[in-house]
């Protein structure tokens, strides 16, 4: 959170408190850890001051839009091969059961340019991506990034079929290309024809000849 | 910027951090030039027969940018030719790697013009670009900073080359897992031995050094994993087997060959390694024998086509019951005669001096021999069944 | 007891309002200088509940033209019963036979009051508030139709069950709702609704009806069984498209159906890929010619779909073999048919046969050439493409790096 909007909001905190006393807590904290506070709180206000400010901002119920927590490869990885996963996409890709609101019969033509602003979710409709935190584009994730390549052009998805938006598919991009370099994801190599004779034939008659 | 950032952190978790690392060196490799040996016919053909051709495998399904099809009314005649051509498409993809020595740099100095001496701060690369000329006669050559003129060293012909030719599939730089270690072996681990053979044909040119060790390596790895059905019939199985038949460990390989019943191919293994390696053996008859009783994979895989447009019919009219018998048991009387030789060849080896996994290719011999019993005594009752006459 | 119960409700909104204070149920005594107007009869004791909230909630005809009344802001009357029960009130009271037994164990149960519950009131205030305005049934984006909230593109299930046949993996979807009107001798304009839907097991056995009824809902359900009733199977060459590129038509609508390969979806009309979705074909192209009248292109995609021959029947036809090139296969030639006679099959055929040309029935489909946009030869695209010319490479450039960080 920005410096800034911290102090304001511990005056915030401050005010009320001391015009309302303890009937603000339990309000606030939507009965999670509401008992435990409330004990803290009969006992001596001055102590509890600077503690309420720091439990009502993180033991509140978790922000569903916050997004700064980064989640590591590893977990992304776990997550797409646990239960969790094949009970929300069942058998399906990431990117099927989503689908973009617009106005109008046709969707602009370019997605949006990220879901994630400040931290935070920004719209109400992320991308594929962007709604499930543990969907962790990067080249070791290949399980995730193979839903995104076509089986028959072996071509990185369009953006208007999957719907990501345009730093998601930005990052899609680079993580498949890293993932063909280091060889984790195989792809059609392309056929090089040999001229024999550039390896083995011509020299030997030039040697005759001279 | 955030996506820069965002990236970057990326990077810095990153276990596999892409290094300055180099591969480590295949303990076999070429000690003197195989060319010689490898362009030999017979040695080819020798090759060509041990890769097989299997249709579908060589024309499976590719990624292509355009994957639409076509129906097209043909008579017999025009699919005739339309198989001759396939066939000639299919040993054209099967097309083998050449393998060369490792060539070595050498300085070939034009002039020095000691007056030139800093006229530039960068060298000056020269390149012939006229259209057509082969690769290998493309003259490229380079002005130092000192004044010298001299050939460019072969590291830079190929990059130039790359850079007026580009070669579809080749990248400006080494790809990483060429380049890093654990990359490569997790890729050799999970059996990506196609990918990567495929991806250093492109890469490489095979004079360098580093193409002869990737090659080295995954043979290397191939001969412990034993996958060797992975690469058959496709255009690296003749190197594969060329390289074990060079370096005397082709008993895994003519193992797997005897267990999957290709005792032909068994057999011109052998005979490769008695011809590679000069051993004073008869293997030349044997050879002959077995190509008379078969056909080469190109006229095998013509003639399942063939077969394949026959309708129901006809089919029982020109092969009648026999060809049916052929069909269900998968082998011919010619085929069971080859057998017979090859067999008596495979035995010889093994007891000569030169096997070194004796027990278990005797083994195999064993099971397969039983296998074998079993399906000519069918053959021939089946045969008589049917009142057609055996030889 | 629901009007009584609503004369409160509205009595304690309107109290503002009114000025005098209506007590009905208490008699004034008749006091000279104090004289209470008062009137035993309005409309709240005369109107059954149903009219005096059709007050409250109708809109009236002109808003109604206008499409008022509808969607999120609309409101509904509200059961003002729920949450109530006999026997508990404002008083908490102990009422022995309604509330309580009159005997427990030996003593009689006598009436008294009880701790006076404050949370009730506000509670039935709640409930009340909560049933208030109309509320939009929370649809998964896929499930979603054609256009906004209407039916036609939604599912409505698969076809009820007939005896002990039962339609498993099956589901029908609308086409097509709309009202129609016809004119009664009695009754004049009768309107009723169409619903045209098809139902399908996504596996080439599908059907379509359209069905006739005063209500949606039964109309919906008509059609969908009637559907369910008239299945006809379809052939799919390789589970996921038709056999060859065809011609069909109904009526004035033409459509001209071309077979696509693996991975290239349903190009066409929205109501032909519905169909398509239901039949179980997953790569088409179709391109409607004429009318483009719903009930005459599914009539038309049907037929056309039930017209399809399959390659040996193409084969036998033309004495000639079937192959099909693909070029994902390097373009090598696939043998789908080999006609059964072989006589004179050597001979080439007098004139070239076109695969196409055969399947379509000599029909020639009009290919357009693109119409280039308006500004292309203007001096200010040029100048647009040349200032553009030097970023051509600017994406590749840009990922390169970001791969090689």
């Amino acid at each position: 959170m920005l410096p800034m909007a911290r102090s304001i909001l511990n005056g915030l905190v401050q005010i009320t408190r001391s015009s309302r006393g303890a009937a603000f807590h339990t309000s606030s904290l939507m009965g999670c850890k509401a008992a435990d506070t409330e004990s803290n709180n009969t006992g001596d206000n001055a102590d509890t001051d600077a503690d309420a400010t720091e439990s009502s901002t993180q033991s509140s119920v978790p922000d569903v839009n916050d997004r700064t927590k980064v989640i590591p490869v590893e977990s992304s990885i776990r997550y797409l091969k646990s239960a969790a996963y094949k009970q929300t996409y069942g058998d399906g890709f990431v990117w099927s059961q989503y689908r973009r609101n617009h106005k109008g019969m046709y969707a602009p033509r370019k997605t949006r340019k990220t879901c994630i602003r400040q931290g935070k979710i920004s719209t109400g409709n992320p991308c594929p991506i962007c709604r499930d935190e543990y969907l962790v584009l990067d080249h070791r994730n290949t399980e995730l990034i193979d839903q995104f390549i076509s089986p028959h052009s072996g071509e990185v998805l369009s953006y208007s079929k999957t719907g990501l938006c345009q730093k998601s598919h930005l990052r899609l991009l680079v993580a498949v290309q890293r993932a063909r370099d280091y060889g984790l994801l195989t792809y059609d190599v392309p056929f090089r024809e040999y001229d024999y004779s550039e390896y083995y034939g011509q020299p030997k008659q030039k040697q005759q000849k001279s | 910027m955030s996506l820069f950032r965002h990236i970057r952190s990326l990077n810095a978790l990153q276990i596999l951090r892409p290094g300055r690392r180099h591969l480590s060196t295949a303990s076999l490799q070429y000690d003197q030039d195989p060319q010689p040996l490898f362009t030999d016919a017979e040695t080819q053909s020798l090759l060509q027969s041990m890769t097989q051709l299997q249709l579908d495998k060589v024309f499976r399904k590719r990624t292509v940018p355009d994957n639409s099809t076509e129906m097209k009314f043909m008579t017999p005649d025009q699919l005739e030719k339309e198989f001759v051509q396939a066939i000639e498409k299919a040993r054209h993809l099967l097309q083998m790697p050449p393998i060369v020595k490792v060539k070595v740099d050498t300085e070939r100095l034009i002039s020095k013009d000691a007056a030139l001496k800093d006229f530039a701060s960068t060298k000056y690369v020269f390149t012939d670009i006229t259209y057509g000329l082969p690769q290998s006669e493309r003259k490229v050559v380079v002005r130092e900073s000192d004044g010298t003129l001299a050939y460019a060293n072969l590291e830079t012909v190929k990059r130039m080359n790359q850079l007026y030719f580009p070669l579809e599939g080749r990248k400006s730089y080494i790809p990483r897992m060429f380049t890093d270690e654990e990359l490569l072996k997790s890729a050799l681990d999970t059996h990506k031995y196609e990918f990567i053979l495929d991806r250093a044909t492109v890469q490489y040119e095979p004079y360098e050094p580093e193409f002869h060790n990737i090659l080295s390596r995954v043979f290397e790895h191939l001969n412990e994993s034993k996958q060797f059905d992975l690469l058959r019939s496709t255009r690296h199985f003749g190197p594969m087997a060329f390289f074990y038949a060079w370096h005397r460990c082709i008993d895994d390989l003519l193992y797997d060959m005897i267990r999957r019943d290709y005792l032909h191919n068994a057999a011109e293994l052998i005979a490769l390694s008695y011809k590679i390696h000069k051993i004073p053996l008869d293997y030349r008859s044997t050879l002959e024998q077995i190509s008379a009783l078969r056909s080469t994979p190109a006229e095998k895989a013509l003639e399942d086509l063939r077969n394949s447009i026959q309708a129901p019919e006809e089919r029982q009219r020109v092969g009648g019951i026999e060809q049916e018998i052929h069909l269900a048991i998968g082998k011919t009387e010619n085929d069971f005669a080859s057998d017979e030789i090859c067999l008596k060849f495979i035995e010889q080896y093994i007891a000569s001096e030169h096997a070194l996994k004796k027990v278990q290719l005797e083994l195999a011999i064993q099971t397969l021999k039983e296998v074998n019993l079993e399906k000519l005594q069918l053959f021939k009752g089946l045969k008589k069944a049917h009142g057609v006459n055996v030889n | 007891m629901n009007s009584a119960l609503l004369r409160g409700f509205l009595n304690k909104t309107w109290r503002t309002s009114i000025l005098v204070p209506l007590k009905t149920y208490v008699p004034q005594p008749p006091v000279l200088l104090n004289l209470n107007c008062s009137r035993n009869t309005s409309f709240f004791n005369k109107l059954p509940a149903e009219d005096i909230w059709r007050g409250v909630t109708a809109v009236s005809n002109a808003g109604k033209k206008r499409g008022r009344g509808k969607g999120t802001g609309k409101k509904t009357a509200k059961d003002l019963n729920r949450g109530q029960t006999i026997g508990l009130g404002k008083k908490n009271f102990v009422w022995p036979g309604l509330n309580s037994p009159i005997i427990r164990g030996n003593d009689l149960i006598q009436q008294q009051p009880l701790a006076e519950n404050l949370e009730r009131e506000k509670n039935i205030i709640k409930l009340r508030d909560s049933m208030g305005g109309f509320r939009m049934m929370k649809l998964n984006p896929i499930d979603r139709g054609w256009s906004g909230s209407k039916m036609p593109g939604r599912s409505i299930g698969p076809p009820d069950a007939v005896g002990d046949e039962e339609f498993e993996s099956f589901d029908t979807r609308v086409l097509e709702n709309k009202i129609v009107f016809i004119m009664k001798g009695n009754m004049g304009r009768k309107r009723r609704y169409s619903v045209l839907s098809v139902t399908g097991n996504g596996n080439g056995l599908a059907g379509f009806s359209v069905a006739k009824a005063p209500e949606v809902r039964t109309a919906l359900r008509k059609s969908k069984n009637r559907a369910g009733q008239k299945l006809i199977n379809i052939d799919l060459c390789e589970n996921r498209t038709i056999y060859h590129d065809f011609y069909t038509g109904f009526g004035k609508t033409k459509i001209f159906c071309f077979k696509k390969p693996e991975g290239y979806g349903l190009v066409c009309h929205r109501a032909i890929q519905t169909i398509c979705k239901v039949v179980g074909i997953k790569d088409l192209y179709a391109k409607i010619e004429g009318s483009t009248n719903l009930q005459h292109i599914v009539k038309a995609f049907f037929i056309g779909l039930m017209r399809q021959k399959s390659y040996q029947t193409i084969a036998n036809a033309t004495n000639l073999h079937v192959v099909e090139f693909q070029k994902a296969t390097n373009g090598v030639a696939q043998i789908q048919a080999v006609p059964l006679t072989t006589e004179a099959t050597n001979k080439p055929p007098n004139r070239i046969i076109d695969f196409m040309q055969y399947t379509l029935g000599n029909k020639i489909v009009l290919k357009k050439k693109k119409i280039a946009p308006f500004y292309v030869n203007t001096k200010g695209h040029t100048l647009y493409q040349i200032k553009q010319e030097r970023f051509r490479n600017q994406a590749n450039v840009r990922l390169h790096k970001l791969v090689n960080q």
